[in-house]
């Protein structure tokens, strides 16, 4: 721990980790299983918030601390809410068309 | 503290020069888009093709430049000089595309800056030597994708396939980051050059989180190039964007995905290719095989042609795999595969886009019966349909023969002939869909009155101008082989 200052009490890097591992495939659950597109999108959102705990952490813990981890992160969260932003577009797009936002309406193309 | 003089003759300047052509020009677009706000606007669109030749003009310039680099971030080599010349040459094919759409049938005028800031990310994924910057162009051109691909929001088919893409995308990007992520923790660094130079390291000391690491990237991109089983949003929304979109989607995402894969890979794996890379061969194989198989008995066109870009990400991505089994020395002429595969790719996908557009335009449908006498509607069209199919089949003197010969000879160099054979069969399935097409063209259709087809000069220029690449690459091949061939590498 240097230049940063130290934390006030050690977390083990392996439950951070651990935490953004269990974000993440609690996403990717939540995304491929999920019938409401919002909540498809909140599941999203989470899997892009794992690697964020990821990069900070290894940004503050990893094998050769360095400061790149957190701007990477901070570039995330930016291109994170523009894409959440177009999505969100797109699900009011939709809606206005079939006046749902389940998934398994958007049905109208075929095999 | 440099002083303001210093600053400006940084030679920064040309290396991002392409970059920072396109970027120029997408903002002016936007502006004047801004301001007229009337009347026929397809002059804007002439604006960006100037741009984009200029840029293009740049870009030509750097092939003979030395290697250089602006601030660790951006480079000119051989590599981003032979991408960043496909992506602007793509660009204006789209560009050139897009031109047709008039009328009551026009796209929303945004579409003219949106497709140029896509090419400034895909620029930005094929020069870029950072994961930030990598990461960030490659969201450019994704975010920028999804709502080109959902222009038509009136139209379900069109916002439907654009969400689709949009959720597939933005998935796809999640599992990317996590990947890199972990390459980043274990390095400390997001800067190719230093990670290249800690890569064995890195093996020896984390190998489980090297491979992981690797296998998250691959799968992440596997989304962006539609690889199977990441496929499922590619018919949608190809069949639910307009073509000239379509065409966008099947040709510059995919190349800027392939040299951004190719660039991070290279960078990050290179001391360990043999133990990684074979889960690019596996993923290549089924993309192959159920690529081909599932457009056997597509009846909607531009569905069969996302199915087709689907089998063809799968034989670029041969090249790939046999990084593993090969040496340094075998590099080059790996890369040499993979760019005249993808070169020829793109002339003769957007040819077919282009014709598919035409057709069933004048149709109304996009059932391929819509090409039963093509022949006798449109000899042109009928010719210029049969050389892009014959080129994506992969028949003797096309280009596409040429670009599958090579990646075939380089299975059996680098003693991985199961690949080949996999191409090899693969390919002979795909004849049954392509020449289907054919011989719908050429089939007699006596019920129907002959109605020469429309054609505006843009398409017929555009398909004239595919032929006439896909002809050249087929029958010169040196003249892309010379250039390629001479190249320094990586920088």
């Amino acid at each position: 721990m240097t230049g940063l200052g130290g934390p006030l009490f050690p977390i083990p890097t392996g439950s951070l980790l651990a935490l953004g591992a269990l974000l993440f495939c609690i996403g990717l659950f939540g995304a491929l299983t999920r019938k409401n597109l919002i909540i498809v999108l909140v599941s999203i959102e989470l899997m892009l918030n794992a690697a964020n705990i990821n990069l900070v952490t290894f940004s503050r813990l990893g094998v050769n601390p360095s400061l790149s981890g957190q701007v990477f992160s901070l570039f995330t969260i930016t291109v994170a809410a523009a894409e959440i932003a177009v999505g969100l577009a797109l699900l009011l797009a939709i809606f206005r068309l079939r006046r749902s936002s389940e998934v398994q309406d958007l049905n109208v193309h075929k095999w | 503290m440099p002083n303001t003089i210093d600053w400006l003759h940084q030679p920064y300047w040309m290396t991002m020069g392409p970059l920072l052509t396109l970027v120029v020009t997408a903002f002016l677009v936007m502006v004047l888009e801004l301001i007229f706000r009337n009347g026929d606007r397809r002059w804007l669109t002439g604006i960006s093709m100037l741009g984009t030749l200029v840029a293009l003009g740049v870009a030509l310039g750097h092939f003979n430049a030395q290697p250089s680099q602006a601030l660790n971030t951006v480079v000119i080599d051989a590599f981003s000089s032979v991408f960043s010349v496909l992506i602007l040459i793509t660009v204006f094919l789209v560009l050139l595309f897009t031109l047709d759409y008039k009328g009551s049938n026009r796209l929303a005028a945004e579409h003219t800056y949106l497709l140029l800031f896509a090419a400034v990310g895909a620029l930005a994924m094929a020069t870029a030597v950072d994961l930030v910057t990598l990461y960030v162009g490659l969201e450019l051109l994704s975010i920028a994708s999804y709502v080109l691909v959902a222009v038509r929001r009136k139209s379900t088919h069109s916002v439907e396939g654009g969400i689709k893409y949009m959720l597939m995308g933005a998935l796809g990007s999640a599992v990317l980051l996590y990947g890199i992520s972990f390459i980043y923790g274990i390095s400390g660094t997001t800067n190719l050059m230093s990670l290249s130079a800690v890569a064995v390291t890195m093996y020896t000391t984390y190998p489980a989180i090297t491979v992981l690491g690797f296998v998250l990237m691959l799968f992440g991109m596997g989304f962006k190039l539609s690889l199977v089983p990441f496929h499922m949003w590619t018919p949608d929304a190809y069949a639910g964007a307009p073509s000239a979109i379509s065409s966008f989607l099947a040709t510059l995402s995919k190349s800027a995905a392939f040299a951004m894969l190719l660039r991070m890979l290279l960078f990050i794996f290179n001391g360990v290719a043999d133990k990684v890379f074979f889960w690019a061969g596996i993923l290549a194989a089924i993309t192959m095989v159920v690529g081909n198989f599932i457009a056997l008995p597509q009846r909607n066109m531009k569905r069969l042609l996302a199915f087709s870009s689907v089998a063809q990400a799968g034989y670029i991505l041969v090249p790939f795999a046999l990084i593993g089994a090969s040496t340094v020395q075998d590099w080059p002429s790996l890369f040499d595969s993979i760019s005249f595969y993808l070169f020829a790719y793109t002339f003769m996908t957007v040819g077919a886009f282009a014709v598919v557009h035409i057709v069933s335009e004048q149709k109304h449908t996009l059932d391929s019966d819509a090409l039963i006498g093509l022949y006798h509607r449109s000899p042109w069209l009928a010719v210029a349909l049969s050389i892009f199919m014959l080129s994506l089949a992969g028949m003797p003197l096309t280009a596409g023969f040429l670009g599958k010969f090579y990646i075939f000879s380089n299975t059996v160099q680098l003693h991985t002939p199961w690949l080949g054979i996999v191409l090899f069969a693969t390919s002979v399935v795909s004849f049954y869909y392509y020449l289907g097409w054919l011989r719908k063209v050429f089939q007699h259709n006596p019920e129907e009155e002959r109605v020469a087809v429309p054609i505006s000069l843009p398409m017929n220029t555009l398909v004239a101008l595919c032929v006439v690449l896909t002809l050249v690459l087929g029958l010169v091949p040196a003249t892309l082989l010379h250039p390629l061939l001479n190249a320094h590498w990586v920088y």
